[in-house]
């Protein structure tokens, strides 16, 4: 089919059927991982001929779709914890805020882009790794099916956690922790996200089944729940700031993504905490050697648009 | 609203208006004369045809002999291009530049370079004062014969030519011209215009300039230029509009004007797409188990 459409924001005419295959892509990892697939599809959607800041804001509109469509799955199968999902988005939303100034003064100091980037691949290089070599040993000492609950060593950290105030229960996870360490634990994602200037799935689950010790299962359900809102919010200040999201673009890339999520739901429902923590793990690496190649291959071409920030 | 095939389509009225002069004259004679003579009038109609469509065509090109088909191409949600074509008359013996270029603006630009021996990254910004949104130029020969450098920078034929405007060094505006040459809006096709001897003393060209979706809408300058014994002279201009129509304008003007509204219409739709798939699937889902 060589359909296209004009994309009127973004000022190109592409294939239709193209738009709606990338979205259903992306859509899939979202269900599967609890991810938005912001770091996939921006880059996709401008190798194809979208400007950068359209790809971007008319991607989290998107995905805003995506997200209702797995939230809802997930939470029918009783995967999205509300609570510890609407602190962990409040200290999302604070640490964002943070971390927006907290990369214009790093800006300031001259090579911050370069530390970051650095900081960040060697970040997803180690999370990946630990992942994926954690649940491989998991699997070899075939550990009774308790998704994603370690056998609970004290350590340090363990034993820190235990200190903080006001104890609380947390039905959905079958964790009791103070609500300061999801809380903090967003700030720090909010603060992460904003500086690498992606969703921050992929830190946010990592941080929930290693730190929060949530199950993996509840992990994706509620990462999705708190990319809903962080993608509301986006689409909403795009819109109003830059008119920079593309309706049509964004309609077309859903039709495919709302039911990938699904399906991508349907297939982690058959999957073992450990086998899902296996793949999301492939995808981290996949992610950081993406990211790594680009910084190590000479581009094609050495200008981009855009200059002042 | 115009479309990329509508240089045909806008000399169909003529042809109609041919086909209708041939069965008339068919109809009239049908009744007097023979089926040979029919034969015979229905060939002259159609020469005369021809002739008065060739005279229209005359009329209808302005003084200084560039026309552009069509001058007008709407944007719409299913525009895919379009291709206007470029007619001139220009006097024998001239080679000739066709050049259609967007208006000029400052465009701001990351450069990659590497850091720390081994990354490529954003290392700085630069900024290139005049550069023009597109520059489409078809030639009848090879720059080089057209004219020298100097001539062809006072046309703004080539990309040197636009290389001093832009106030930045050769490298960056290398660069530069290759980003856009990807978009398709810059273009240099060198020996793509073929001219045509029409008398002694005058030649035609007819070139199709194919614009590509994404060049921006707006106004464009068609300029034909000639070239004699290496100088040029400018053989007359047209003008080109590219303008959003139907849901394509309707869509930017709310999300320009009516920004805010427009920003929670597109998530309030995007929920409920998510939900309307979320029912759906959950539904058939319901009946598996």
């Amino acid at each position: 089919m060589t359909f296209s459409i004009y994309l009127p924001i973004a000022g190109n005419a592409i294939n239709i059927a193209l738009l709606v295959g990338l979205g259903g892509l992306v859509g899939l990892l979202s269900g599967l991982f609890g991810v938005g697939g912001g770091f996939l599809l921006t880059p996709l959607l401008i190798m194809i001929g979208i400007p950068p800041t359209v790809a971007a804001a008319s991607d989290s509109n998107q995905i805003v779709a995506a997200s209702t469509s797995g939230c809802i799955a997930h939470s029918r199968a009783g995967n999205v914890d509300f609570k510890i999902g609407t602190l962990m988005l409040l200290g999302g939303v604070a640490g964002g805020t943070g971390g927006v100034r907290i990369i214009k003064l790093l800006r300031s100091l001259g090579e911050a882009d370069f530390v970051i980037t650095v900081v960040y691949v060697v970040m997803l290089g180690g999370i990946g790794s630990y992942m994926l070599f954690e649940s491989l040993t998991a699997m070899r000492r075939r550990a009774p099916e308790q998704p994603g609950a370690l056998p609970a060593k004290r350590s340090m950290y363990r034993r820190l956690v235990e200190l903080l105030p006001f104890s609380m229960h947390f039905p959905r996870s079958k964790i009791t922790v103070s609500p300061l360490l999801p809380f903090g634990l967003g700030v720090v994602v909010g603060v992460l996200a904003a500086i690498m200037g992606v969703g921050g799935g992929f830190i946010m689950v990592p941080v929930m089944v290693y730190l929060l010790r949530m199950p993996m299962h509840v992990v994706v359900g509620t990462s999705l729940f708190q990319i809903l809102f962080t993608c509301i919010n986006v689409t909403v200040l795009q819109s109003y700031m830059n008119h920079t999201v593309d309706f049509v673009l964004a309609l077309l890339l859903l039709a495919g993504s709302a039911v990938g999520a699904q399906v991508g739901t349907r297939i982690g429902k058959r999957l073992k905490a450990e086998q899902l923590k296996i793949l999301m793990a492939i995808a981290v690496l996949a992610v950081m050697s993406k990211m790594l190649l680009g910084l190590l291959l000479e581009p094609d071409v050495l200008v981009a648009y855009g200059g002042a920030h | 609203m115009a479309w990329p095939t509508s240089p045909r389509r806008s000399s169909l009225p003529s042809r109609l208006r041919d086909g209708r002069r041939g069965r008339g004259a068919l109809r009239s004679s049908a009744v007097t004369l023979s089926a040979g003579l029919v034969a015979l009038v229905a060939i002259l109609g159609l020469l005369l045809g021809t002739n008065a469509s060739a005279q229209s065509d005359e009329r209808k090109a302005p003084k200084n002999g560039v026309t552009v088909e069509p001058d007008r191409v709407g944007v719409d949600l299913f525009y895919g291009g379009a291709a206007p074509r470029v007619h001139a008359t220009v006097p024998a013996g001239n080679q000739v530049a066709v050049r259609l270029m967007g208006k000029r603006e400052r465009v701001e630009l990351k450069t990659k370079g590497k850091v720390g021996g081994v990354l490529w990254m954003n290392v700085g910004e630069v900024a290139l004062e005049s550069v023009p949104t597109a520059y489409l130029v078809a030639t009848s020969a090879p720059l080089a014969e057209l004219a020298p450098e100097a001539e062809l920078d006072r046309f703004d034929v080539g990309y040197a030519a636009l290389a001093r405007d832009a106030g930045t060094e050769a490298t960056t505006f290398g660069q530069f011209v290759k980003l856009k040459q990807r978009e398709g809006v810059y273009r240099v096709d060198e020996g793509a215009v073929d001219l045509q001897p029409s008398g002694s003393k005058q030649a035609t060209l007819s070139v199709s300039i194919p614009l590509p979706a994404r060049t921006p809408v707006g106004d464009y300058e068609v300029e034909v230029i000639g070239f004699e014994h290496g100088r040029g002279h400018e053989i007359g201009t047209a003008s080109l509009r590219l303008e959003q129509a139907g849901l394509v304008r309707a869509l930017r003007s709310l999300a320009v004007n009516r920004s805010l509204i427009y920003g929670f219409a597109a998530v309030f739709v995007a929920i409920v797409a998510g939900v309307l798939t979320g029912l759906v699937f959950g539904r058939r889902a319901g009946g598996a188990h």
